[in-house]
């Protein structure tokens, strides 16, 4: 190994970065975008997290005329199924279809880090519409217990 | 299986015998201060690890706007997670995984009928950088294509050599699915195939050193 390789070998993370800066800057806002994801934390809810994904097998995702994508969340408390599909007019908007097990929802409410949108509850079923790609959770209000509690779901990208 | 957000607890597990870098030091007390809802911490985090996360998304093959997505979701994750990481010192490792396991989600959805081994093949990092490509020099343009040409999973420990303090090889393993005992080869392997590369172009190492 000559001196050059080895140069090479201990490549300076701040080099990489001063490289990457260059040959693929950061998209604009992005880091202000990551520093007000801090301001969307919440305390006192029960986390639940994303135990199975059929996208990572792509079997199915939501695209114009493709299958839902479906995500299971799970914590102690219950466990929530929530199936993403393109919307019956072909847009690049979806629609949530989904199901709670082990509580009963009062009501819910999908959340992206740009806005929070109201979504329907019947029994344990759960719907929206008109919902963007991007990153989402959602959060449920139980009502299965005399004190309500909330829940909300990890964040995914869908 | 599921946790109470907000009531986290922080420990700080070493390997038997390890001795924690100034860096690894200053590192737990930022995770630390951010758990307790410092914005500044969270702002130094997001200085530290913001540029590899978003190339880490960039080298599964991700548009600008998708990688953008998925560094978001990493990040708000984090935001869930900060209380519960078991080993602050691998937050960078932590936030590398989700943003690679998102990325390749993501990816599936853009190219639903390609197996996963042949994303690489159909989707390199693209090159959306239109309002900027004026600025580019020929040898700035020469490294992206360089880079593009790697495999995917060279990319991705390409892109994971910028975290400060350095992923050990462990993580290394965990994040990218190699064995550990190929990652100080491989690592090698891919830099001096870099370097070929770059020199055949006529780009040499003394050049990344002049970078301005």
């Amino acid at each position: 190994m000559g001196r050059e390789t080895e140069k090479w070998e201990s490549l300076d993370p701040q080099l990489l970065r001063e490289t990457f800066d260059r040959i693929d800057p950061l998209p604009r806002g992005l880091v202000e975008d990551l520093s007000r994801a801090f301001e969307l934390r919440r305390g006192g809810t029960v986390l639940a997290r994303l135990t199975g994904d059929d996208a990572d097998d792509g079997s199915s995702v939501p695209d114009p005329g493709g299958s839902a994508r479906t995500a299971v969340f799970e914590s102690d408390r219950c466990s929530v199924t929530a199936s993403w599909s393109s919307g019956p007019d072909g847009s690049d908007l979806l629609d949530l279809d989904g199901s709670v097990e082990r509580a009963v929802p009062a009501a819910l409410l999908i959340e992206t880090p740009e806005s929070t949108t109201n979504g329907d509850v019947d029994g344990q079923r759960i719907h929206a519409e008109g919902l963007r790609h991007g990153p989402v959770r959602l959060c449920l209000i139980m009502a299965d217990t005399d004190e309500p509690w909330l829940l909300e779901t990890e964040w995914i990208t869908v | 299986m599921g946790q109470e957000i907000g009531r986290g607890r922080l420990e700080t597990p070493r390997r038997r015998g390890a001795v924690r870098t100034a860096e690894e030091d200053d590192l737990v007390a930022l995770v630390h201060a951010a758990d307790r809802g410092d914005q500044e911490a969270w702002d130094a985090l997001v200085a530290r690890f913001g540029r590899m996360i978003f190339s880490v998304a960039r080298s599964v093959g991700l548009s600008h706007a998708d990688a953008c997505d998925v560094c978001q979701t990493a990040w708000l994750r984090l935001t869930q997670h900060l209380g519960s990481i078991d080993d602050p010192t691998r937050v960078g490792a932590w936030l590398a995984t989700t943003a690679r396991r998102e990325a390749i989600r993501v990816s599936q959805r853009l190219q639903r009928s390609s197996p996963r081994d042949e994303i690489d093949a159909v989707l390199p990092p693209s090159y959306d950088r239109l309002d900027h490509d004026f600025l580019f020099s020929d040898r700035d343009r020469t490294l992206w294509q360089v880079y593009a040409e790697l495999p995917e999973r060279a990319r991705t420990l390409l892109s994971l050599l910028m975290s400060d303090p350095p992923i050990s090889y462990k993580q290394l393993s965990a994040i990218t699915g190699m064995p550990v005992g190929s990652i100080g080869p491989t690592r090698a392997r891919i830099l001096d195939d870099l370097r070929a590369r770059l020199a055949e172009r006529g780009v040499t190492e003394q050049d990344l050193d002049e970078v301005g």
